[in-house]
């Protein structure tokens, strides 16, 4: 008996590393532990590094709150989704499967990811945190014209796609700029993924590497801004869609923890001035997004 | 004591009364006169003052216009507007892309508000941004009220200022600058602003109404309610100076009532520099501060000089003598009264005016001076004796006659009254300057003065000043006058106020022609130019206090009045006021041209320096006194990249490690060599450094030469010159005329003789008389063509030996083409020919031996026949013998007729004697040819390379057969051979040889001792073989001649002969010694006895100590 004990003890505690890799942690743990790892993709001025980014001062703040050291884990899109639920996945368009196990490295994801149903099938998200499209956009020198907009924004899809045929466009697979969920086959789009990170699809397309890409209404801001002149916006890929934090399906005393908290800086007007911050135009493409949450606007 | 008034004095005192009011209003007016004009200067000073003031104000206004122009450019430029249009060029909507766009404008704007701030207030009121219709984009800040609406700008209107500047009516003033792109107008970026922002915070401090007016109305004025316009100003100043005086109908062009009591005004003007505006200020009279205070003072000079005044004309009035008496007892006590009013007054004045007295007695002498005249001079007042001669004394030598002249003449009533500036000395023994100013005031009946009034005022400061400025102004108007270099004075507008003599005669003009001149109409750089370095000190970011003063060293060009170019070196410097405010610059040139021409042709000189210091094939490089590489050429530079790329360093890095090395050998020697490996090859650099001390900056100077070529030429000349020494070839090397100048180790060893036997010679190169004539024919048309000549020649060592050489004879040439010397050289081809003899020898033999071979078999076969047909005939008839011999026995009866005459035709017994006898004879001959082919077949028979274990006894009888014919004549053959004598390893052919070359040589050796004793007899010739040990020894005797004493120690030498030609080559007993002792490692000697015979003695090891042995 005694030895059976013994064992088992043995087993418990040698197994609980192996125990942590596979089933992560939720607030208590993390609280115990006293640090929070938030797994950061830099993207746009959602994550520009452990210091910057919106989504880096949101994450601090909530360290802060649930009194625990805030850390910086740097990750990838595609390794993002894996370090945080310790499986990897294998995305192709709208059809997930699990693959081997790997090592849980963070325990929230908040870098500008798009809720979508495949990415629901394994993890949880918080409420909207904000709101986003996905845009087609060319280099100045395309002789793609961007498209009046009608008001009505299917037609706008519609019209934007029609702009597509046999034209090259670059996205990147397992995100929202997967050319695989808009369908753009069927209007004879010539996809290619690009291997690199999204902030490179500006310049990328400028370069001439394909005549197109797909990228989201804040990386698109961001390509305006910083190559002025040299991309312009075609038009509306998507609908809107929303970007939320991500968390494992096995925390929800950190997700709940999280909706507290993120209520209380929209509340207080903290969210807002960070979103100012770094996205200061959003408000006006969407102001029905901040408006409808109490957010005051800035236009 | 008051005059008293009698009828006689009454005139007297009335005149004396008119000449002490008179001379109180000369001082007093000359008081006044001179307050006034040092007033009036003051004044005038304050006023040029407030003009550079203003002129000041309008620079800043002027490059404030420029900084906004500035900013609508780079608001124009900026990347957020370039971005919005080409954006919306693009086709970009506002829904998708194109608000963002316009918002980075909105920021942009907002942060050019926040940073272009005037103190606390920003400068613009508003940024707008318009597309090309005028239509707003943008505007900053949203949310206020516009100022006004905003104007339209007209593209037309930018066709030469891309920044448009436009005044409104109501203090406004736009900046308007296109945005293009593709040189189309696309859009307007458009800042506005209030004047009444920029004079609160630049022109508070101006007195007076400021007026700002453009080409078209006025656009600002401090104070609305005076309605100046625009037209009257404009009119009030044309061709005006600044500083007009007006009234104020002529200002505001109405009459005006009321109560403006100082309706007199002054207006200052100035234009704002590169802008249709003009700055105003118009300042009333009564504002003139100094006005005020010079009228306070006049006024109070004048109730002063009133009350004077007034006191003099009572005392006049003062008529009747009661009244007289009364009014003077009344008006005495009142004079008295008022004169002690009027003393304390003039006190009062005196004091304030710091004015010394003095009352003469002049009958007397007693002179009274108050308090201020002693202290003047430094002295209390009970210091001085109150009388005249105090003053003489005081008086300066040098003014004594002049002033006592002009006071004497006043005495005399030759002038009004007395004045003099003069000096008097002061207590601390100085000289102070006095202004003297004195009247009489009283003389007697008969004209002569009695008493006199004056002051004294110390006008030491002034005169010292006035000193000063005469001696500064002397002195400069010398320097001026005398500056052998040009110099002229211009002032704020730019206008030449003054230059020297040398100026007028460089440029051609006469003064009057200079002054009054723009300065830039002396110069040919345009006047833009010139005025930047004339007014270099009102560019925008001059701070007076803290930027230079002067500017030096400044190259303009002169334009002479006949329009001549004049180089020349300007030094300018700031003219200021009293104040600091600049009134100017004055600038001092040197004629340059002169110069320019030395610097011209110094930066030739320099650039030919360099080029030939560049194109120089040794790379320089010159080294500062901190050891850092300063300069190099080209040639350097090459060298470096070669280190650089073999040694894998950067040029850097090879050059520190060189100047590293330089140092390290610096006090050894000035060369070193410095190898540098790649590979399998060696480059190598020679350095010589060498230290300078001429020029600054640099310490070393280093060549550098790529010395590997000539190294390798070195090593190859020492290489050749080891091939020449250590080569078996013999090589001479002679003179034109043939004297041998040197020779290798080779030839001397092969020619036997030293170096100085043969060196200064010219009879070792060949022996002439052992060479055939055509040979010396062709070798001397070969040297007449100047052909290499290569052939074979005989010669003789020293100790007489011949040797065969192979001779080249070659002529060298310089590079005129002139003949400088000949090479010889010879190879000893003595042994190549003794071998090649040999070789013929043995193939000759080798040939005979085959033909040999062949013949003795063709004969063998049929003496084959004919030995075995002779054998059968020998026995046939040997059994026929029987019979014939039977026959002959038998009875005649018995036998037949026929039978007996047969035998009695044939001559049985004689048959049968012969018959048996021929038989044998023709067994032995056949016998002996096959005995000779055998032994000649024998004899030649090809050796092999390996040596074979010979029957030496069978050889030698082989060769004695074949060579039968050679001595049979002459000699007897005797052979004593060892039976028992051993196999004998040898090279058979080459044997047989030997003993052929010495039976024959024994042959001829009989028959010329036979020749010599005329006998017939024949000699004796005898071979015999024996065993010695591990030896075997053939002897070969004859009984010859002998071989004479004297040339016994050369017979085996090759060639030599004492035969005659055709008998003998004299190779036959060179070639036998070299097979025995060099192919059997055995030995040839002989004895010899002239007249009695040779023994030739030949031994041969029985075991061979070389080669193979086959048997």
């Amino acid at each position: 008996m005694k030895i059976v004990l013994a064992t088992v003890l043995c087993v418990l505690t040698l197994g609980y590393p192996l125990v942590d890799i596979a089933m992560g942690r939720d607030l208590k743990d993390l609280q115990k532990d006293g640090v929070l790892r938030h797994l950061g993709v830099p993207y746009a001025n959602f994550v520009n590094g452990p210091d910057e980014g919106l989504d880096v001062e949101m994450m601090k703040l909530f360290a802060a709150e649930i009194g625990v050291r805030y850390e910086y884990v740097p990750t990838t899109w595609k390794g993002v989704v894996s370090d945080l639920i310790g499986n990897k996945v294998i995305v192709d368009g709208k059809n997930v499967k699990m693959g081997e196990k790997v090592p849980i490295r963070g325990d929230i994801i908040a870098n500008g990811m798009t809720i979508l149903a495949s990415r629901q099938a394994f993890l949880n998200f918080s409420a909207p945190t904000f709101p986003t499209q996905v845009w087609l956009v060319a280099g100045s020198r395309s002789s793609l014209h961007p498209i009046a907009p009608s008001g009505d924004l299917q037609k706008d899809i519609l019209l934007v796609k029609g702009l597509l045929a046999n034209k090259t466009v670059f996205g990147i697979s397992g995100t929202c700029l997967d050319p695989k969920l808009y369908n753009l086959d069927a209007v004879h789009a010539v996809s290619k993924l690009f291997e690199g990170s999204l902030n490179e699809l500006a310049p990328a397309v400028i370069q001439g590497e394909a005549e197109t890409t797909l990228l989201d209404v804040p990386d698109s801001l961001i390509a305006l801004g910083k190559w002025q002149g040299q991309v312009k916006i075609l038009g509306p890929i998507s609908e809107q869609q929303e970007m939320a934090v991500a968390f494992r399906k096995d925390s929800p005393e950190l997700e709940g923890a999280f909706a507290k908290f993120f209520m209380k800086i929209q509340s207080d007007g903290t969210y807002v001035m960070l979103v100012k911050k770094y996205y200061p135009d959003v408000f006006y493409y969407y102001p029905e997004f901040f408006t409808f949450k109490n957010l005051a606007t800035t236009k | 004591m008051p005059p008293v008034h009698q009828p006689g004095h009454k005139s007297d005192g009335n005149f004396l009364s008119l000449l002490a009011f008179l001379c109180m209003a000369a001082i007093i007016s000359a008081l006044l006169i001179v307050n006034y004009n040092s007033h009036q200067s003051l004044q005038s000073s304050e006023t040029e003052r407030f003009q550079h003031n203003l002129e000041d104000r309008c620079r800043n206004l002027s490059y404030f216009f420029s900084e906004r122009e500035n900013d609508m450019r780079s608001l124009a430029g900026s990347t957020a507007i370039t971005g919005f249009f080409m954006n919306r060029t693009m086709g970009m909507s506002m829904a998708y892309g194109l608000q963002a766009s316009l918002n980075n404008i909105d920021r942009l704007f907002e942060r050019q508000g926040a940073v272009s701030r005037l103190g606390g207030t920003a400068i613009y009121a508003q940024l707008v941004l318009l597309d090309e219709e005028g239509n707003e984009l943008s505007r900053w800040p949203e949310g206020k009220q516009r100022p006004a609406n905003p104007s339209v700008p007209i593209k037309a209107a930018f066709h030469d200022a891309d920044v448009l500047m436009t005044s409104h009516a109501d203090g406004l003033v736009t900046f308007t600058c296109p945005v293009s792109q593709n040189g189309r107008v696309q859009g307007f970026v458009q800042g506005w602003m209030r004047y009444q922002t920029l004079v609160e915070y630049l022109y508070k401090d101006l007195p007076g109404i400021l007026v700002i007016t453009d080409l078209e109305q006025i656009i600002f004025q401090s104070q609305p309610d005076h309605p100046f316009t625009k037209e009257i100003l404009q009119t009030l100043v044309k061709g005006q100076p600044s500083q007009r005086k007006i009234s104020l109908e002529h200002l505001v062009g109405t009459t005006t009532k009321g109560s403006d009591k100082f309706s007199s005004y002054s207006i200052f003007y100035s234009t704002v520099p590169g802008y249709n505006a003009v700055l105003y200020i118009i300042e009333n009279d009564f504002d003139n501060v100094l006005q005020r205070h010079e009228l306070i003072f006049m006024a109070g000079l004048v109730i002063l000089s009133a009350g004077a005044f007034g006191a003099a004309a009572l005392i006049m009035r003062a008529g009747s003598r009661k009244l007289v008496l009364e009014t003077a007892l009344v008006e005495a006590h009142k004079r008295e009264k008022a004169i002690a009013e009027k003393k304390e007054e003039l006190e009062f004045v005196l004091e304030g005016a710091q004015l010394g007295t003095w009352n003469w007695n002049i009958a007397s002498g007693h002179l009274e001076f108050n308090e201020r005249f002693c202290r003047m001079l430094g002295y209390e007042p009970n210091e001085l004796k109150q009388h005249v001669d105090t003053w003489k004394v005081l008086l300066h030598p040098e003014d004594e006659v002049h002033v006592l002249a002009v006071l004497d003449a006043h005495l005399a009533g030759l002038t009004p009254f007395y004045s003099t500036e003069h000096r008097l000395r002061h207590k601390s023994g100085q000289w102070i300057w006095i202004q003297d100013t004195g009247k009489v005031l009283q003389r007697d009946q008969t004209g002569q003065p009695t008493r006199a009034f004056g002051i004294h005022l110390d006008i030491t400061e002034r005169k010292d000043f006035i000193r000063l400025l005469a001696n500064s102004k002397e002195e400069a108007d010398t320097i001026i006058r005398n500056f052998l270099d040009t110099l002229i004075v211009v002032n704020t507008s730019l206008i030449i106020v003054r230059v020297n003599q040398a100026t007028c005669h460089l440029l051609g003009y006469t003064e009057n022609e200079l002054i009054g001149r723009k300065v830039f109409q002396i110069f040919h750089e345009t006047e833009l130019y010139i005025q930047s370095i004339f007014a270099f000190y009102s560019g925008q970011d001059y701070q007076q206090q803290d930027d230079k003063q002067a500017l030096r060293n400044i190259e303009l060009c002169y334009r002479h009045k006949h329009g001549d170019r004049l180089p020349m070196s300007f030094n300018l410097s700031l003219l200021k006021d009293d104040d600091g405010t600049i009134t100017g610059v004055i600038a001092g040139a040197k004629d340059v041209s002169g110069l320019r021409l030395a610097l011209d042709k110094i930066a030739l000189q320099k650039e030919y320096i360099e080029t030939i210091f560049d194109i120089v094939p040794e790379g320089l490089l010159t080294i500062s006194p901190s050891h850092e590489a300063v300069k190099y050429n080209r040639a350097f530079k090459h060298i470096l990249d070669i280190w650089s790329e073999r040694l894998g360093l950067s040029p850097e890095v090879c050059t520190r490690n060189l100047i590293a090395k330089i140092l390290e050998n610096k006090s050894a020697t000035n060369t070193f060599t410095l190898p540098c490996k790649h590979g399998d090859t060696t480059a190598y650099f020679r350095c010589t450094y060498t230290s300078i001390s001429i020029l600054e900056g640099i310490d070393t100077v280093v060549s550098i030469e790529d010395i590997t070529s000539e190294r390798k030429r070195l090593e190859d000349q020492k290489l050749l010159a080891t091939i020449i020494e250590q080569t078996d070839d013999s090589v001479l090397i002679t003179g034109t005329d043939g004297v041998i100048s040197y020779v290798n180790p080779a030839a001397l060893k092969n020619s036997g003789f030293n170096a100085n036997e043969l060196i200064g010679t010219t009879q070792h190169l060949f022996d002439k008389k052992l060479t055939e004539t055509t040979v010396l024919q062709k070798l001397e048309i070969a040297s007449a063509k100047s052909l290499t000549w290569s052939g074979h020649l005989r010669n003789r060592k020293k100790n007489g030996s011949l040797i065969e050489e192979a001779v080249t004879l070659a002529q060298v040439r310089n590079d005129e083409g002139e003949l400088t010397h000949y090479v010889v050289i010879k190879r000893d081809f003595t042994e190549m020919i003794l071998l090649q003899q040999q070789l013929l020898q043995a193939q000759k033999l080798e040939a005979i031996g085959q033909l040999a071979a062949g013949i003795a078999h063709e004969i063998n076969t049929p003496m084959q026949y004919v030995q075995n047909n002779v054998s059968f005939l020998e026995q046939a008839f040997n059994t026929l013998q029987h019979l014939l011999v039977e026959v002959g026995r038998t009875d005649r009866a018995q036998r037949s007729g026929e039978i007996t005459a047969l035998l009695a035709t044939i001559e049985l017994d004689f048959l049968l004697e012969e018959i048996p006898e021929s038989i044998k004879e023709t067994h032995d001959g056949v016998n002996r040819v096959v005995k000779i082919v055998s032994a000649m077949k024998e004899f030649s028979h090809p050796g092999g390379n390996d040596k074979v274990a010979t029957d030496l006894n069978r050889a030698l009888d082989s060769t004695i057969t074949v060579c039968r014919n050679e001595w049979k004549y002459a000699a007897e053959m005797r052979t004593d051979l060892d039976p028992d004598l051993p196999l004998v390893p040898c090279f058979p052919d080459q044997l047989n040889q030997v003993v052929l070359n010495l039976i024959i040589n024994a042959s001829h050796a009989i028959q010329d001792h036979n020749k010599l004793d005329a006998k017939g007899d024949l000699g004796c010739i005898t071979i015999g073989t024996r065993t010695d040990g591990s030896w075997v020894e053939i002897h070969i005797s004859d009984t010859g001649s002998g071989i004479p004493e004297a040339i016994q120690q050369r017979i085996f030498d090759p060639f030599f002969t004492t035969k005659e030609v055709g008998r003998g080559t004299g190779q036959g007993l060179a070639i036998a010694h070299d097979i025995i002792v060099n192919k059997h490692g055995g030995f040839l000697d002989f004895t010899s006895a002239p007249g009695q015979g040779t023994t030739f003695v030949i031994r041969l090891p029985i075991i061979s100590a070389q080669g193979k042995v086959t048997t």
